[in-house]
Protein backbone atom coordinates (compact mmCIF):
# COMPACT_ATOMS: atom_id res chain seq x y z
CA UNK A 1 0.00 0.00 0.00
CA UNK A 2 2.80 2.45 1.03
CA UNK A 3 4.90 1.48 -1.93
CA UNK A 4 2.11 2.28 -4.30
CA UNK A 5 1.69 5.80 -3.00
CA UNK A 6 5.38 6.59 -2.59
CA UNK A 7 5.81 8.01 -6.14
CA UNK A 8 2.74 10.16 -5.62
CA UNK A 9 4.04 11.48 -2.30
CA UNK A 10 7.45 12.04 -3.81
CA UNK A 11 5.90 13.96 -6.67
CA UNK A 12 3.77 16.03 -4.34
CA UNK A 13 6.76 16.75 -2.11
CA UNK A 14 8.88 17.83 -5.07
CA UNK A 15 6.04 20.02 -6.38
CA UNK A 16 5.52 21.55 -2.95
CA UNK A 17 9.18 22.33 -2.48
CA UNK A 18 9.38 23.70 -6.00
CA UNK A 19 6.39 25.97 -5.41
CA UNK A 20 7.84 27.13 -2.13
CA UNK A 21 11.18 27.88 -3.74
CA UNK A 22 9.52 29.77 -6.55
CA UNK A 23 7.28 31.74 -4.22
CA UNK A 24 9.85 32.49 -1.55
CA UNK A 25 13.03 32.87 -3.56
CA UNK A 26 12.59 33.19 -7.30
CA UNK A 27 9.58 35.49 -7.60
CA UNK A 28 10.82 38.07 -5.02
CA UNK A 29 14.20 38.09 -6.71
CA UNK A 30 12.61 38.53 -10.12
CA UNK A 31 10.60 41.42 -8.66
CA UNK A 32 13.79 42.99 -7.38
CA UNK A 33 15.40 42.56 -10.77
CA UNK A 34 12.39 44.14 -12.48
CA UNK A 35 12.42 47.05 -10.04
CA UNK A 36 16.16 47.53 -10.51
CA UNK A 37 15.69 47.43 -14.26
CA UNK A 38 13.13 50.20 -14.00
CA UNK A 39 15.58 52.23 -11.93
CA UNK A 40 18.21 51.60 -14.57
CA UNK A 41 15.85 52.72 -17.34
CA UNK A 42 15.05 55.81 -15.33
CA UNK A 43 18.75 56.52 -14.81
CA UNK A 44 19.36 56.04 -18.53
CA UNK A 45 16.55 58.45 -19.36
CA UNK A 46 17.96 60.94 -16.90
CA UNK A 47 21.38 60.50 -18.47
CA UNK A 48 20.00 61.27 -21.92
CA UNK A 49 18.29 64.36 -20.58
CA UNK A 50 21.46 65.51 -18.87
CA UNK A 51 23.57 64.84 -21.97
CA UNK A 52 21.14 66.82 -24.07
CA UNK A 53 21.24 69.64 -21.55
CA UNK A 54 25.05 69.54 -21.44
CA UNK A 55 25.16 69.62 -25.23
CA UNK A 56 22.95 72.70 -25.27
CA UNK A 57 25.12 74.34 -22.65
CA UNK A 58 28.27 73.53 -24.61
CA UNK A 59 26.66 75.24 -27.59
CA UNK A 60 25.95 78.19 -25.32
CA UNK A 61 29.59 78.13 -24.22
CA UNK A 62 30.72 78.15 -27.84
CA UNK A 63 28.41 81.09 -28.47
CA UNK A 64 29.57 82.93 -25.35
CA UNK A 65 31.98 85.29 -27.16
CA UNK A 66 29.17 86.32 -29.51
CA UNK A 67 26.79 86.72 -26.57
CA UNK A 68 29.30 88.95 -24.75
CA UNK A 69 29.74 90.96 -27.91
CA UNK A 70 25.99 91.35 -28.25
CA UNK A 71 25.62 92.47 -24.64
CA UNK A 72 28.48 94.95 -24.99
CA UNK A 73 27.04 96.28 -28.24
CA UNK A 74 23.57 96.67 -26.73
CA UNK A 75 25.02 98.40 -23.65
CA UNK A 76 26.86 100.75 -25.97
CA UNK A 77 23.70 101.52 -27.93
CA UNK A 78 21.43 101.56 -24.88
CA UNK A 79 23.60 102.83 -22.03
CA UNK A 80 22.76 101.96 -18.42
CA UNK A 81 22.35 105.65 -17.59
CA UNK A 82 20.73 108.48 -19.51
CA UNK A 83 24.18 110.06 -20.07
CA UNK A 84 22.82 113.35 -21.31
CA UNK A 85 26.30 114.92 -21.71
CA UNK A 86 27.31 112.09 -24.02
CA UNK A 87 24.05 112.39 -25.94
CA UNK A 88 24.51 116.13 -26.47
CA UNK A 89 28.06 115.58 -27.70
CA UNK A 90 26.95 112.85 -30.08
CA UNK A 91 24.32 115.10 -31.61
CA UNK A 92 26.74 118.02 -31.80
CA UNK A 93 29.35 115.84 -33.50
CA UNK A 94 26.75 114.59 -35.95
CA UNK A 95 25.78 118.17 -36.77
CA UNK A 96 29.42 119.20 -37.24
CA UNK A 97 30.08 116.18 -39.41
CA UNK A 98 27.04 116.96 -41.57
CA UNK A 99 27.80 120.67 -41.73
CA UNK A 100 24.60 121.96 -40.22
CA UNK A 101 24.18 124.46 -37.42
CA UNK A 102 22.30 123.26 -34.38
CA UNK A 103 19.88 125.91 -33.21
CA UNK A 104 18.31 124.12 -30.28
CA UNK A 105 18.29 120.81 -28.52
CA UNK A 106 15.53 119.92 -26.10
CA UNK A 107 16.04 116.54 -24.44
CA UNK A 108 12.86 115.49 -22.69
CA UNK A 109 12.64 113.77 -19.35
CA UNK A 110 13.16 110.02 -19.73
CA UNK A 111 9.91 108.10 -19.69
CA UNK A 112 9.83 104.42 -18.81
CA UNK A 113 8.26 102.18 -21.42
CA UNK A 114 7.00 99.22 -19.44
CA UNK A 115 6.70 97.07 -22.55
CA UNK A 116 10.35 97.20 -23.50
CA UNK A 117 11.70 97.98 -20.01
CA UNK A 118 13.61 100.92 -21.44
CA UNK A 119 13.41 104.59 -20.63
CA UNK A 120 12.74 106.65 -23.72
CA UNK A 121 14.37 110.04 -24.10
CA UNK A 122 12.72 112.23 -26.70
CA UNK A 123 15.03 114.89 -28.05
CA UNK A 124 13.71 117.78 -30.08
CA UNK A 125 16.29 119.11 -32.51
CA UNK A 126 16.20 122.32 -34.47
CA UNK A 127 18.92 123.17 -36.97
CA UNK A 128 19.63 124.93 -40.24
CA UNK A 129 21.43 123.63 -43.29
CA UNK A 130 21.13 122.82 -46.95
CA UNK A 131 18.98 119.97 -48.16
CA UNK A 132 21.89 117.60 -48.55
CA UNK A 133 23.43 118.70 -45.24
CA UNK A 134 20.13 117.80 -43.62
CA UNK A 135 20.18 114.46 -45.43
CA UNK A 136 23.69 113.84 -44.17
CA UNK A 137 22.65 114.83 -40.65
CA UNK A 138 19.86 112.28 -40.76
CA UNK A 139 22.39 109.67 -41.88
CA UNK A 140 24.70 110.63 -39.03
CA UNK A 141 21.82 110.21 -36.57
CA UNK A 142 20.96 106.81 -38.02
CA UNK A 143 24.54 105.63 -37.64
CA UNK A 144 25.19 106.99 -34.16
CA UNK A 145 26.88 104.55 -31.78
CA UNK A 146 23.90 105.09 -29.50
CA UNK A 147 20.42 103.92 -30.52
CA UNK A 148 18.59 106.89 -31.97
CA UNK A 149 15.45 106.74 -34.05
CA UNK A 150 14.01 109.73 -35.87
CA UNK A 151 10.24 109.73 -35.66
CA UNK A 152 9.42 113.14 -37.01
CA UNK A 153 11.12 115.46 -39.44
CA UNK A 154 9.95 118.70 -40.95
CA UNK A 155 11.73 121.11 -43.22
CA UNK A 156 10.84 124.70 -43.95
CA UNK A 157 12.52 127.40 -46.01
CA UNK A 158 15.13 129.41 -44.14
CA UNK A 159 17.41 132.23 -45.02
CA UNK A 160 19.85 131.91 -47.85
CA UNK A 161 23.45 131.25 -46.91
CA UNK A 162 26.31 133.65 -47.63
CA UNK A 163 27.03 131.66 -50.80
CA UNK A 164 23.45 132.02 -51.94
CA UNK A 165 22.48 128.39 -51.33
CA UNK A 166 19.01 128.24 -49.79
CA UNK A 167 19.03 127.02 -46.24
CA UNK A 168 16.35 124.90 -44.65
CA UNK A 169 15.15 124.99 -41.11
CA UNK A 170 15.01 121.48 -39.76
CA UNK A 171 12.85 120.36 -36.88
CA UNK A 172 13.18 116.74 -35.85
CA UNK A 173 12.19 114.47 -33.03
CA UNK A 174 14.69 111.82 -32.08
CA UNK A 175 14.10 108.95 -29.69
CA UNK A 176 17.02 107.66 -27.68
CA UNK A 177 17.03 105.09 -24.93
CA UNK A 178 18.59 104.06 -21.67
CA UNK A 179 18.17 100.83 -19.76
CA UNK A 180 17.98 102.93 -16.58
CA UNK A 181 14.37 102.47 -15.57
CA UNK A 182 14.56 105.45 -13.24
CA UNK A 183 16.33 108.22 -15.09
CA UNK A 184 16.14 111.96 -15.27
CA UNK A 185 15.32 114.68 -12.74
CA UNK A 186 13.86 113.38 -9.51
CA UNK A 187 14.86 109.79 -10.19
CA UNK A 188 17.05 107.49 -8.20
CA UNK A 189 20.66 108.38 -9.09
CA UNK A 190 22.74 105.82 -10.95
CA UNK A 191 21.70 102.93 -13.13
CA UNK A 192 18.61 101.00 -12.16
CA UNK A 193 17.13 98.28 -14.23
CA UNK A 194 14.62 95.54 -14.42
CA UNK A 195 17.36 92.97 -13.87
CA UNK A 196 19.41 92.75 -16.97
CA UNK A 197 21.30 95.99 -17.32
CA UNK B 1 12.67 -23.72 -24.16
CA UNK B 2 10.17 -21.71 -22.19
CA UNK B 3 11.30 -19.38 -19.37
CA UNK B 4 9.72 -19.51 -15.89
CA UNK B 5 9.67 -16.38 -13.68
CA UNK B 6 10.08 -17.46 -10.14
CA UNK B 7 9.96 -13.88 -8.61
CA UNK B 8 6.71 -13.31 -6.77
CA UNK B 9 4.52 -10.68 -8.49
CA UNK B 10 4.17 -8.46 -5.38
CA UNK B 11 7.95 -8.17 -5.03
CA UNK B 12 8.23 -7.30 -8.70
CA UNK B 13 5.56 -4.66 -8.31
CA UNK B 14 7.33 -3.23 -5.25
CA UNK B 15 10.51 -2.94 -7.23
CA UNK B 16 8.62 -1.07 -9.95
CA UNK B 17 7.19 1.42 -7.45
CA UNK B 18 10.61 1.99 -5.88
CA UNK B 19 12.08 2.66 -9.31
CA UNK B 20 9.20 4.97 -10.11
CA UNK B 21 9.66 6.77 -6.80
CA UNK B 22 13.37 7.17 -7.45
CA UNK B 23 12.61 8.44 -10.94
CA UNK B 24 10.15 10.99 -9.58
CA UNK B 25 12.66 12.08 -6.93
CA UNK B 26 15.41 12.35 -9.52
CA UNK B 27 13.18 14.44 -11.80
CA UNK B 28 12.19 16.57 -8.82
CA UNK B 29 15.81 17.09 -7.91
CA UNK B 30 16.51 18.24 -11.45
CA UNK B 31 13.56 20.64 -11.32
CA UNK B 32 14.70 21.98 -7.96
CA UNK B 33 18.22 22.33 -9.24
CA UNK B 34 16.91 24.26 -12.23
CA UNK B 35 14.91 26.51 -9.92
CA UNK B 36 18.00 27.14 -7.79
CA UNK B 37 20.09 27.82 -10.89
CA UNK B 38 17.42 30.22 -12.15
CA UNK B 39 17.42 31.90 -8.74
CA UNK B 40 21.18 32.40 -8.87
CA UNK B 41 20.89 33.74 -12.41
CA UNK B 42 18.42 36.29 -11.06
CA UNK B 43 20.81 37.12 -8.23
CA UNK B 44 23.53 37.66 -10.80
CA UNK B 45 21.27 39.82 -12.97
CA UNK B 46 20.25 41.89 -9.96
CA UNK B 47 23.88 42.48 -9.11
CA UNK B 48 24.69 43.45 -12.69
CA UNK B 49 21.74 45.80 -12.91
CA UNK B 50 22.64 47.37 -9.58
CA UNK B 51 26.18 47.86 -10.84
CA UNK B 52 24.79 49.49 -13.98
CA UNK B 53 22.59 51.74 -11.86
CA UNK B 54 25.55 52.76 -9.75
CA UNK B 55 27.57 53.49 -12.90
CA UNK B 56 24.73 55.52 -14.39
CA UNK B 57 24.27 57.48 -11.20
CA UNK B 58 27.98 58.19 -11.16
CA UNK B 59 27.81 59.34 -14.78
CA UNK B 60 24.73 61.43 -14.07
CA UNK B 61 26.43 63.06 -11.10
CA UNK B 62 29.39 63.96 -13.31
CA UNK B 63 27.05 65.29 -15.98
CA UNK B 64 25.18 67.34 -13.41
CA UNK B 65 28.47 68.73 -12.17
CA UNK B 66 29.44 69.70 -15.73
CA UNK B 67 26.02 71.26 -16.24
CA UNK B 68 26.38 73.27 -13.06
CA UNK B 69 29.72 74.57 -14.24
CA UNK B 70 28.28 75.46 -17.68
CA UNK B 71 25.13 77.09 -16.32
CA UNK B 72 26.74 80.54 -16.39
CA UNK B 73 26.88 80.35 -20.20
CA UNK B 74 23.17 79.69 -20.30
CA UNK B 75 22.61 82.74 -18.13
CA UNK B 76 24.88 84.71 -20.45
CA UNK B 77 22.87 83.54 -23.43
CA UNK B 78 19.65 84.60 -21.72
CA UNK B 79 21.12 88.02 -20.98
CA UNK B 80 22.22 88.39 -24.59
CA UNK B 81 18.75 87.46 -25.81
CA UNK B 82 17.15 89.96 -23.44
CA UNK B 83 19.60 92.63 -24.56
CA UNK B 84 18.86 91.85 -28.22
CA UNK B 85 15.13 92.04 -27.48
CA UNK B 86 15.63 95.47 -25.91
CA UNK B 87 17.64 96.65 -28.89
CA UNK B 88 15.00 95.34 -31.28
CA UNK B 89 12.36 97.18 -29.26
CA UNK B 90 14.41 100.38 -29.39
CA UNK B 91 14.83 100.23 -33.17
CA UNK B 92 11.38 98.81 -33.89
CA UNK B 93 9.78 100.62 -36.79
CA UNK B 94 12.89 102.65 -37.61
CA UNK B 95 12.72 104.48 -40.90
CA UNK B 96 15.73 105.87 -42.71
CA UNK B 97 14.99 109.58 -43.09
CA UNK B 98 18.22 110.11 -44.96
CA UNK B 99 17.07 107.51 -47.47
CA UNK B 100 13.67 109.20 -47.62
CA UNK B 101 15.24 112.57 -48.43
CA UNK B 102 17.49 110.96 -51.03
CA UNK B 103 14.48 109.28 -52.65
CA UNK B 104 12.64 112.58 -52.59
CA UNK B 105 15.48 114.35 -54.40
CA UNK B 106 15.52 111.58 -57.01
CA UNK B 107 11.82 111.64 -57.87
CA UNK B 108 11.14 115.37 -57.91
CA UNK B 109 10.68 116.65 -61.47
CA UNK B 110 13.27 119.07 -62.77
CA UNK B 111 10.71 121.84 -63.12
CA UNK B 112 9.44 121.62 -59.57
CA UNK B 113 10.80 122.35 -56.15
CA UNK B 114 9.70 121.80 -52.58
CA UNK B 115 9.59 124.42 -49.89
CA UNK B 116 8.07 122.39 -47.09
CA UNK B 117 8.52 118.83 -46.00
CA UNK B 118 7.17 116.93 -43.02
CA UNK B 119 7.25 113.23 -42.23
CA UNK B 120 5.89 111.54 -39.17
CA UNK B 121 6.28 107.91 -38.17
CA UNK B 122 3.42 106.77 -35.99
CA UNK B 123 4.05 103.03 -36.12
CA UNK B 124 1.64 100.37 -37.29
CA UNK B 125 -1.93 100.59 -36.00
CA UNK B 126 -2.91 98.14 -33.29
CA UNK B 127 -4.96 95.27 -34.69
CA UNK B 128 -8.62 95.89 -34.10
CA UNK B 129 -10.69 92.95 -32.97
CA UNK B 130 -14.41 92.96 -33.36
CA UNK B 131 -16.19 89.94 -31.96
CA UNK B 132 -14.56 86.83 -33.33
CA UNK B 133 -13.09 88.43 -36.46
CA UNK B 134 -9.79 90.27 -36.62
CA UNK B 135 -9.37 93.04 -39.16
CA UNK B 136 -5.88 93.35 -40.62
CA UNK B 137 -4.48 95.02 -43.68
CA UNK B 138 -1.79 93.45 -45.80
CA UNK B 139 0.34 96.59 -45.81
CA UNK B 140 -0.14 98.47 -42.56
CA UNK B 141 0.56 102.17 -42.77
CA UNK B 142 3.17 103.43 -40.35
CA UNK B 143 3.28 107.11 -41.12
CA UNK B 144 2.76 109.94 -43.55
CA UNK B 145 4.90 112.32 -45.50
CA UNK B 146 3.57 115.68 -46.66
CA UNK B 147 5.28 118.09 -48.95
CA UNK B 148 4.54 121.48 -50.40
CA UNK B 149 6.17 123.31 -53.29
CA UNK B 150 5.91 124.88 -56.69
CA UNK B 151 5.81 123.30 -60.14
CA UNK B 152 5.57 124.47 -63.70
CA UNK B 153 2.53 123.07 -65.47
CA UNK B 154 0.07 120.32 -64.72
CA UNK B 155 2.33 117.77 -66.42
CA UNK B 156 4.93 118.36 -63.76
CA UNK B 157 2.36 117.93 -61.03
CA UNK B 158 1.17 114.69 -62.59
CA UNK B 159 4.71 113.39 -62.99
CA UNK B 160 5.40 114.24 -59.36
CA UNK B 161 2.42 112.21 -58.18
CA UNK B 162 3.33 109.32 -60.46
CA UNK B 163 6.93 109.23 -59.31
CA UNK B 164 5.99 109.39 -55.64
CA UNK B 165 4.29 106.04 -55.98
CA UNK B 166 7.33 104.47 -57.61
CA UNK B 167 9.29 104.59 -54.37
CA UNK B 168 9.05 101.39 -52.39
CA UNK B 169 6.89 101.88 -49.33
CA UNK B 170 5.32 105.13 -50.53
CA UNK B 171 1.65 104.62 -51.27
CA UNK B 172 -1.53 106.62 -51.73
CA UNK B 173 0.04 109.77 -53.21
CA UNK B 174 -2.45 112.62 -53.04
CA UNK B 175 -2.40 116.26 -53.98
CA UNK B 176 -5.17 118.02 -52.06
CA UNK B 177 -4.38 121.56 -53.16
CA UNK B 178 -3.21 123.00 -56.45
CA UNK B 179 -3.24 126.75 -56.72
CA UNK B 180 -2.14 128.86 -59.62
CA UNK B 181 0.70 131.22 -58.83
CA UNK B 182 -0.47 134.78 -59.39
CA UNK B 183 2.96 136.11 -60.30
CA UNK B 184 4.51 133.32 -62.43
CA UNK B 185 2.55 132.15 -65.48
CA UNK B 186 1.78 128.41 -65.61
CA UNK B 187 3.26 127.93 -62.15
CA UNK B 188 1.32 126.20 -59.41
CA UNK B 189 1.65 125.95 -55.70
CA UNK B 190 0.80 122.48 -54.46
CA UNK B 191 0.75 120.29 -51.42
CA UNK B 192 1.00 116.52 -51.59
CA UNK B 193 1.06 113.62 -49.26
CA UNK B 194 1.96 109.94 -49.31
CA UNK B 195 1.31 107.21 -46.81
CA UNK B 196 4.28 105.18 -45.65
CA UNK B 197 4.08 101.41 -45.34
CA UNK B 198 6.30 99.01 -43.41
CA UNK B 199 8.36 98.62 -46.58
CA UNK B 200 10.16 101.85 -45.72
CA UNK B 201 11.42 100.40 -42.45
CA UNK B 202 15.10 99.60 -42.23
CA UNK B 203 16.18 95.96 -41.72
CA UNK B 204 17.10 97.05 -38.20
CA UNK B 205 13.60 98.45 -37.75
CA UNK B 206 12.17 95.11 -38.81
CA UNK B 207 14.33 93.28 -36.27
CA UNK B 208 16.39 91.55 -38.95
CA UNK B 209 19.76 92.73 -37.70
CA UNK B 210 21.40 91.31 -34.60
CA UNK B 211 23.78 93.26 -32.42
CA UNK B 212 27.41 92.25 -32.45
CA UNK B 213 27.00 90.23 -35.60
Amino acid sequence: MDNRRAPLFAGLAVAGVSILLILLLVLPKMGQVSQAQQQLDQAQGEQQTLESRRSALEDAKAAAPQARKTIAEVHRRIPPTADEPGLILLLQNAAISAGIDLVSLSPGTPVLDTTSGLSKITVGVSATGTYFDVTDFMYQIETLPRAAVVTNLSLAPGEASQTGVPLLTLTATIQTYTSDTSAGPGSEPGPTSGGNA
Amino acid sequence: MSQVNLLPPDILQGQRYRRLTLTVLAAGAIVLALIVVFFFIQVGRLGAVNDDIAAKEQTNAELQSQIDSLQKYDDLQTQAQQAQTQLDAAYAGEVSFSGMLMDLSRVIPSDAYLDTFAATITGPPAPTTGGTTTTTTTTPLIGTMTTGGQAIGFDSLSIWLTRLELVRGWVNPWMPTITANATVPNAFTFTSSVDLTQDVETPRGRGEVTAGG
